[in-house]
């Protein structure tokens, strides 16, 4: 909980230990201290770590067991209705009528939000163009492919000009093309609209892409909170990829008194000591292998889940 | 600035991502939208023909004897009635539950069907707002099913007069009782088939039970009504919901129950038919906010 924090960022949300338990054994949130600024921020965790509970209960969907949640420096209790208005939601499951047309939907969603109708049918108008529908928009629902559903669903959540947007698994059944599209929607919407995301996913590499902050909870706790970038540091490993000799390579580098393991295509070469750059070479011409990758090597995100590797501050 | 390929598949250029800087007219007007969405949504208006079908039929068909009696009125001598005010429920009672059993489903059953219900809910409207937004419409439509072809019916006998403003100035107290009778009535109809049609998603199972609980239990009252005696034979009647309305409506109307007929077999005082009408609505509205209030989303 560090950079995240940055003070120049207004408070989206905070809480305080949040707790929520489904009968008297299933515990989805336990006393979860979390605090979240602007930008687009990742939420991770394993199936079951608590997102969905999470964004639920920011949203008032569910009442928590314990502790205290706020959205905007509001309760999300005490003041539920009146900061929804500046909050938008994007669930993971199929949500839209089938047989009303896109414009219809999101214009009505926009009218519920306290939009008058007018400013609505406009906002409607250019935030379905902004997410990728056009003429499609004044069809039913019902005959829309998955990608155009999850754009509904995002205008729909877009479309009050929210400032604060949740997404829940934004990515959620769609095709690789798809897939690339929401994420650069996305980016979009958290860089040039400014609105701040909130965006659960299980895709690390998604997270990676979009997201400024990473917020890591596991069995209902916070694991780790912090910028993306501080979980990506540089690691004191040497990547090398060559073409061919790889076994070689790791042979002629040993002889040369280096620590090197090899590990599938690439050879990892330590950079404690002096800097092997020049034996690394050296050895790559004199084998004539072929040098396709030199680079230091960057923790990931997959490590967060690796105990082994994991550099948490848990 | 946005990157130009964002615009690429429709428009020559992006404009951009304005922030809305508009009114937000807040929690009150969002239930009223959503009043007014769902108030559209009984009669299948902004939907696909098929929706418009059943609801805007029956609506038509609830106008027929007002129709027939006006038709009579205008060839018969004017004093013909073969409608009496206090007997137009009566007779098109089968077309309210039939309405009822349409409308109810669609406008509480398709949300839960669809699971729009997240999305209204984490907008500025509480789930409250939400029932009551949906009660209203339903109500509301109801009132009009019901009210309208009396209206209709009062203002045509009076335009086939040959003193219109005379005619209508004798029937104007006519007027109140046509009211209070079609909120009763849509009160009771309107809350209680919500109530029932809240229990499933499941558009079919909703309509069926909506239908049966009208059908059976009218059935049943008027059996008991005929096979028992004493005070529960007069209050049995209570038991049938269609009933119970006519009962109600007679009383507002102050008018003599139908010779012959269940109601005057079970003679029971005619204030106890508002009394129960009112009951079984507020049973009713209290089982349907508390299914909303406690629904899992």
């Amino acid at each position: 909980m560090t950079a995240a924090e940055a003070p120049s960022e207004p408070l989206l949300i905070e809480t305080r230990e949040l707790t929520k338990r489904y009968g008297k054994d299933v515990l989805a949130l336990d006393a979860l201290n979390l605090t979240i600024r602007g930008g687009v921020t990742g939420l991770v965790g394993a199936n079951g770590a608590g997102k969905s509970t999470l964004i639920k209960i920011l949203l008032g969907l569910l009442p928590p067991t314990s502790g205290d949640a706020s959205l905007l420096g509001f309760d999300v209790r005490s003041h539920g209705t009146s900061i929804r208005q500046f909050v938008g939601y994007m669930p993971e499951h199929d949500c839209l009528p089938p047989d009303v047309t896109a414009t219809d939907f999101v214009a009505h969603m926009a009218q519920v939000n306290g939009i008058p109708r007018a400013s609505a049918r406009e906002r409607t108008a250019e935030v379905l163009r902004h997410v990728g529908l056009f003429e499609e928009r004044y069809r039913a629902i019902g005959g829309y492919s998955t990608g155009m559903k999850q754009r509904v669903k995002l205008a729909q959540a877009l479309v009050h000009d929210p400032r604060l947007l949740m997404l829940d698994e934004p990515t959620n059944g769609l095709d690789p093309e798809g897939r690339d599209e929401m994420l650069d929607l996305i980016r979009r919407i958290g860089g040039d609209f400014g609105i701040a995301i909130l965006m659960s996913s299980h895709l690390l590499g998604e997270i990676e892409r979009v997201c400024d902050y990473l917020v890591v909870i596991d069995d209902g706790r916070l694991m780790r909170s912090d910028t993306i970038s501080s979980f990506t540091t540089e690691m004191k490993v040497l990547t090398v990829e060559v073409e061919s000799k790889q076994d070689e390579l790791v042979r002629a580098l040993q002889a040369k008194g280096l620590q090197v393991a090899a590990e599938g295509h690439a050879v990892l070469v330590s950079l404690e000591g002096p800097p092997p750059y020049d034996i690394v070479r050296d050895a790559v011409v004199d084998l004539g292998a072929g040098l396709l990758r030199l680079e230091q090597r960057r923790h990931r995100l997959e490590d967060l889940f690796n105990p082994e590797a994991t550099g948490g501050d848990d | 600035m946005t990157s130009p390929r964002n615009g690429a598949a429709g428009s020559i250029y992006d404009l951009g991502y304005r922030p809305y800087e508009g009114e937000r007219l807040g929690r009150a007007y969002a239930v009223w939208s959503l009043y007014f969405y769902s108030l559209r949504a009984v009669f299948g208006l902004g939907r696909s023909m098929g929706s418009k079908v059943f609801p805007i039929g029956l609506t038509v068909i609830a106008l027929i004897p007002a129709s027939i009696q006006l038709a009579i009125a205008a060839i018969a001598p004017a004093d013909l009635e073969f409608i009496k005010p206090e007997e137009y429920f009566s007779f098109v009672q089968i077309v309210v539950v039939l309405f009822c059993a349409v409308a109810a489903p669609e406008i509480i059953g398709r949300d839960q069907r669809n699971r729009t219900l997240p999305l209204y809910f984490s907008r500025t409207i509480s789930r409250a707002d939400y029932v009551s937004a949906k009660l209203g419409a339903l109500v509301v439509a109801l009132f009009c099913v019901v009210a309208l072809p009396q209206v209709v019916l009062l203002l045509g006998g009076s335009v086939a007069t040959d003193d219109l403003l005379g005619d209508l100035a004798d029937h104007i107290d006519r007027m109140a009782p046509i009211i209070a009778g079609s909120a009763v009535v849509a009160v009771f109809m309107g809350s209680m088939s919500l109530a029932i049609a809240s229990m499933t998603p499941r558009r079919a199972f909703a309509t069926g039970a909506v239908l049966a609980y009208f059908v059976i239990f009218s059935i049943l009252g008027d059996i008991l009504v005929q096979t028992t005696t004493g005070d529960f034979q007069q209050f049995a009647i209570l038991v049938s919901p269609v009933s119970t309305l006519n009962g109600a409506v007679y009383w507002i109307f102050n008018a003599d129950l139908p010779v012959d007929s269940t109601l005057s077999k079970a003679n029971l005082e005619g204030g106890l038919y508002f009394v129960a009408a009112v009951g079984y609505s507020l049973v009713a509205i209290g089982v349907l906010y508390r299914r909303f209030l406690r629904l899992s989303v």
